[in-house]
């Protein structure tokens, strides 16, 4: 299973250093990490993105400590109130007097979770499948390639519906799972016409002649090649699964009462969203926030990734 | 060619006829087609009885598979189990979403290419920066919200200098007159809609276009055109954004279905009567065989797509040969 044809391992000093040493030159090795690193942490948008999303997720998580009132906490003297400082209802107060900032607080709590399961399911499943399509082609391929077409057949948001009223409405992780197996589709496609066009390629050849086996061929050779696609596409996938599934809550076929949902407050706020303007922009901006620091940051990592792009 | 598209169309029919399975067992077993006929006042149980024979609801789910596609092919999916033929409201509506979501998927394209385009020959300048906010923004927003937003805003527009620029709901006023004043009654009416529709997709667009233009701006051959001499704008042109379409393609034809999906949620909001309404007020009143003839209508709707994604795929990359 040898083969000559390697990647340097990812701390590896790139090019042999020792030599310049010898003839008295101080040198600094430059790792594939550091140039990652040196890329990202110059990609403005991006490294002010995750300080956002670090914000936003933490206070999310820690919606039980940060939040002033309980999620359905009732104080009917307060009902219908704009934001104010008085009593620290900062996004104002429902038609029953819920203090809105910790709706939203725990509302965000739910979105994130579910988002970064079906992030992690799907992507995995794409992968995999994606390039064991591309890899072998022939029947193989036409086979995961129909089962793609037929998931994208029936479009996802009308499955969900039917899939709700199968396994039980209103749970965030069984609609995660359910997100999951609908949305690795296009990350196998991605990676399947990426390793459609990568087999061809001469490091594959070469790989090959050397008795790589398709397993090594597959995950060491072509998947580094592949990785910023599918990176990028993960983090559109949280994005994507934040906002599917705020969609699906605001309908009313998602996560239900008493599971907290941004999606489900922006219906609830619907009614009144002429007079009272916090019901439903609050929620919106919330979600908006977290999936514009998702993409940037994906942005950023896709920009940092790609090593064939000259250095910087 | 030829061949292959007779191949592939071919291979729709297995596809086509397990989501038809699936839609059909999914959904029949999911509810009790009767519940909401048994709820109405003044249902006698000879209506019932009659809607049980039409339907063969007393057999068992494999016979009334069959009995459904029968029906399907030969009846244009027949009735509703209140007896409204579901073929009238089902083209209706398929024709105002098709407006809406070509319309919307055109002007995306034309919109998205260019701007991605021009944001990776110039990467990282303020014209990239700026397209990458307004995109991303696109991106990161709820249609749903989106839509609602829309609406306050255009309808405290109105409110506030007493003109109508565009409507918020509806797909036509009351009296929306004959030939140009119908079209431009129609399009206020639209111009929401789409623009909801269209800012997601231009996002869309315009950031796998910058993505894959930067791919190919740093292929080999790009370079080896640079060092023969060929100037910039013939090496974008013509090697570059050539290839660089590809996978918008393909990403195009895929995101039909999906834009189609969004449509469900868009037309809720803006009272469109399209497929997404259909669908939502079919689901509403429990009616499963519309609920199965709008799944089976966009199945095939997105059926096509693909495989027309896979011609446009072969005739832009001239490697991909079809036997």
């Amino acid at each position: 299973m040898s083969s000559d044809i390697r990647h340097p391992p990812p701390d590896a000093p790139l090019g042999d250093t020792a030599e310049l040493e010898r003839e008295g030159l101080s040198v600094t090795p430059v790792t594939q990490w550091m140039l990652f690193r040196r890329r990202f942490v110059r990609h403005k948008l991006a490294m002010f993105s995750l300080a956002v999303l670090l914000l936003v997720v933490a206070a999310a998580l820690f919606a039980e400590q940060i939040a002033p009132y309980a999620f359905d906490e009732i104080d009917l003297r307060n009902r219908s109130r704009a934001p104010t400082l008085d009593g620290w209802h900062i996004l104002g107060t429902d038609k029953i007097g819920r203090d809105y900032f910790s709706r939203v607080l725990f509302g965000a709590r739910t979105s994130v979770r579910v988002a970064f399961t079906v992030a992690v399911l799907s992507t995995t499943i794409g992968t995999v499948v994606g390039a064991v399509a591309g890899y072998y082609r022939g029947w193989v391929d036409d086979l995961l390639m129909r089962l793609v077409d037929f998931i994208l057949a029936v479009p996802f948001l009308a499955v969900l519906l039917v899939a709700a009223a199968y396994l039980g409405r209103g749970s965030p992780m069984r609609v995660a799972v359910i997100l999951a197996l609908l949305l690795w589709t296009n990350i196998a496609r991605v990676v399947r016409g990426q390793y459609l066009s990568l087999r061809e390629k001469e490091f594959v050849e070469a790989a090959r002649a050397s008795g790589a086996g398709d397993a090594r061929i597959i995950f060491r050779h072509m998947l580094p090649n592949t990785l910023s696609p599918i990176i990028v596409n993960a983090t559109l996938v949280v994005a994507l699964a934040i906002l599917l599934e705020s969609t699906l809550s605001f309908l009313g076929f998602g996560i239900q009462p008493p599971n907290p949902a941004l999606g489900k407050l922006i219906a609830d706020g619907q009614g009144s969203m002429l007079t009272q303007w916090w019901l439903v922009t609050m929620p919106g901006l919330v979600i908006v926030a977290i999936c514009l620091s998702i993409n940037f940051i994906g942005d950023g990592l896709r920009d940092a990734l790609d090593p064939t792009q000259p250095r910087r | 060619m030829l061949t292959y598209v007779a191949r592939r169309l071919l291979f729709s029919i297995p596809v086509l006829a397990l989501a038809s399975v699936v839609v059909f067992f999914g959904v029949a077993s999911v509810g009790d087609p009767l519940a909401e006929l048994r709820l109405k006042p003044g249902v006698s149980q000879i209506t019932i009885d009659n809607v049980i024979e039409r339907k063969h609801l007393d057999e068992p789910l494999p016979q009334r598979y069959g009995y459904w596609v029968r029906e399907a092919v030969t009846d244009r999916f027949g009735e509703t189990v209140f007896g409204r033929p579901i073929w009238p409201d089902l083209t209706r509506a398929l024709k105002n979403t098709m407006q809406l979501v070509l319309v919307a998927e055109v002007l995306s394209l034309l919109i998205g290419v260019p701007i991605g385009i021009l944001s990776a020959r110039r990467q990282y300048s303020l014209f990239d920066y700026s397209a990458t906010v307004v995109s991303f923004l696109g991106y990161s927003i709820p249609i749903f919200w989106f839509a609602l937003i829309l609406q306050v805003v255009f309808t405290n527009l109105y409110r506030a200098t007493g003109t109508r620029l565009f409507y918020t709901s509806g797909l036509s006023s009351v009296d929306p007159g004959t030939g140009l004043a119908f079209l431009l009654d129609r399009m206020q009416h639209l111009a929401l809609p789409i623009i909801a529709i269209a800012y997601i997709n231009v996002a869309l667009y315009s950031r796998y276009m910058r993505a894959s233009m930067l791919e190919t701006l740093h292929a080999d051959y790009v370079r080896t055109a640079r060092a023969k001499g060929v100037r910039e704008g013939t090496v974008t042109r013509r090697h570059a954004v050539r290839n660089a379409l590809i996978p918008i393609a393909t990403l195009a034809a895929i995101n039909f279905g999906a834009t189609f999906g969004g449509a469900i949620v868009t037309e809720s909001i803006f009272s469109l009567d399209g497929m997404g309404l259909f669908f939502l007020r079919a689901l509403g009143a429990r009616e499963v065989y519309s609920v199965m003839a709008f799944l089976m209508i966009t199945s095939i709707i997105v059926v096509v797509a693909n495989l027309v994604a896979d011609m446009v795929y072969g005739l832009l990359d001239p490697r991909i040969r079809y036997e």
